[in-house]
């Protein structure tokens, strides 16, 4: 019975070593893990139009004019706006940006995009975060006291 | 057939006469090598690319063009045909858009084009996202199933600021980056599909980036065809002329955004 219990135990020891070596639950691999179906479906009405663009050759402006039905449901950026280019490193929302980095990250949005929008949104994650922060200190401050 | 396994196989071939294994082998380690260095060798790239983004609900973009790289003069050059036909370079710490009517400039950070995808696949970069000489150092190693992860931590003081940066490879070729922040939460990830791999220098065909705002996932596709390298027909484009900064200023007036430092 001694040997039966022991041979569990080694054998339970040995699977959850393998699930972690393997990146089982808790692992890092579900990090690296996501639906890239859901990610194509949800920019899928965007392949319809980017069609008829390369087709016939439209800039945003002529696809109003001509293809309103494609807009109906949908508002499209104009470059003036957003472009390939015009995005912080990582993809990392200004308001992020803002909210981890304080000062430094406002100025970071600014340089990097020269848009009021988002450097606004960095602003207010600056303002959050320092009212954060400033919870949290006041908090650990009463609780040290206490 | 065991002296085969005793023998060094140097000594062993020659006395058989049978040349034609080490002939393959070293045809072999030299078509590697070439592969290699003729990779190095490339300092052009052109893409068609779209990009494909939904912002929310009702608001998505879409952006599709032609980029084009080179390394020598550091310019990225985009001919954009939508939203609107316009041009952007990049240059140094520039970026210049003209469009039918229409041209402007303002600073813009240099990093924009070093940590270009671009940039970062003709100096042979991408496989560790150009993180080797930066901020970061590895500060862990390991091997889940077939990737392999590496993450790379702010170096202090940096690390107050930023979170560690993890990239999962599959074999050579990059397969995810996840940002965290200082405190370990999720901010963003990014994957690489649908590589192609001419003359030893492999490019994606396709980019996902997913961001989290307000706790729904947002994600940005980008997909590139006919990339091209070293392409000597589209001079005109590489060497897109900027205006001199100064002889701009003087007629438009100051140049928009801060200068980088």
């Amino acid at each position: 019975m001694k040997i039966k219990a022991t041979l569990l135990l080694i054998f339970s020891l040995l699977l959850s070593l393998s699930m972690t070596a393997a990146g089982g639950p808790g692992g890092k691999t579900s990090l690296f893990s996501f639906d890239e179906k859901e990610a194509d479906a949800a920019v899928s009405h965007l392949t319809e139009i980017e069609q008829i663009v390369k087709e016939e050759n439209l800039t945003l402006e002529e696809l109003e004019a001509n293809h309103t039905e494609l807009l109906a449901e949908h508002t499209l950026l104009d470059s003036s706006m957003r472009g390939p280019m015009d995005e912080l490193p990582g993809n990392i929302p200004p308001f992020v940006w803002g909210f981890c980095l304080g000062l430094i990250g406002v100025l970071i949005v600014y340089l990097v995009t020269d848009d009021n929008q988002q450097t606004q949104k960095s602003l207010l994650g600056c303002l959050v975060g320092s009212l954060v922060g400033g919870l949290i200190y006041g908090a650990s401050a009463l609780l040290t006291v206490q | 057939m065991k002296r085969w396994f005793r023998s060094p196989l140097f000594i062993y071939l020659p006395m058989k006469g049978k040349f034609l294994p080490i002939y393959l082998l070293l045809a072999t380690l030299w078509l590697l090598g070439y592969g290699q260095l003729s990779a190095q060798y490339y300092h052009r790239l052109e893409a068609d690319f779209t990009i494909k983004e939904n912002i929310n609900d009702s608001t998505s973009s879409l952006v599709i063009g032609k980029a084009f790289y080179d390394t020598y003069n550091q310019k990225l050059v985009y001919d954009l045909s939508f939203p609107a036909k316009e041009v952007w370079v990049f240059q140094d710490s520039l970026l210049y858009k003209e469009s039918a009517d229409t041209s402007s400039m303002r600073w813009s950070d240099p990093s924009a084009v070093i940590w270009s995808i671009y940039h970062l696949s003709l100096t042979n970069q991408l496989a560790n996202f150009g993180l080797s000489d930066s901020l970061f150092e590895i500060s862990n190693v390991e091997k889940e199933e077939d990737m392999v992860i590496t993450t790379y931590s702010p170096l202090t003081p940096f690390d107050k600021f930023m979170g560690p940066i993890m990239l999962a490879k599959k074999g050579k070729l990059l397969d995810g980056i996840v940002f965290v922040d200082p405190q370990g939460r999720l901010v963003s990830k990014q994957f690489y599909r649908k590589y192609n791999t001419m003359g030893g220098l492999p490019f994606p065909g396709k980019m996902i980036q997913i961001t989290y705002p307000e706790g729904t996932a947002r994600y940005r596709i980008t997909e590139f065809e006919n990339v091209q390298f070293n392409q000597a027909d589209h001079e005109n484009w590489y060497n897109y002329p900027m205006p001199d900064p100064l002889d701009w200023s003087r007629e438009n007036g100051p140049i928009a955004g801060a200068k980088p430092k």
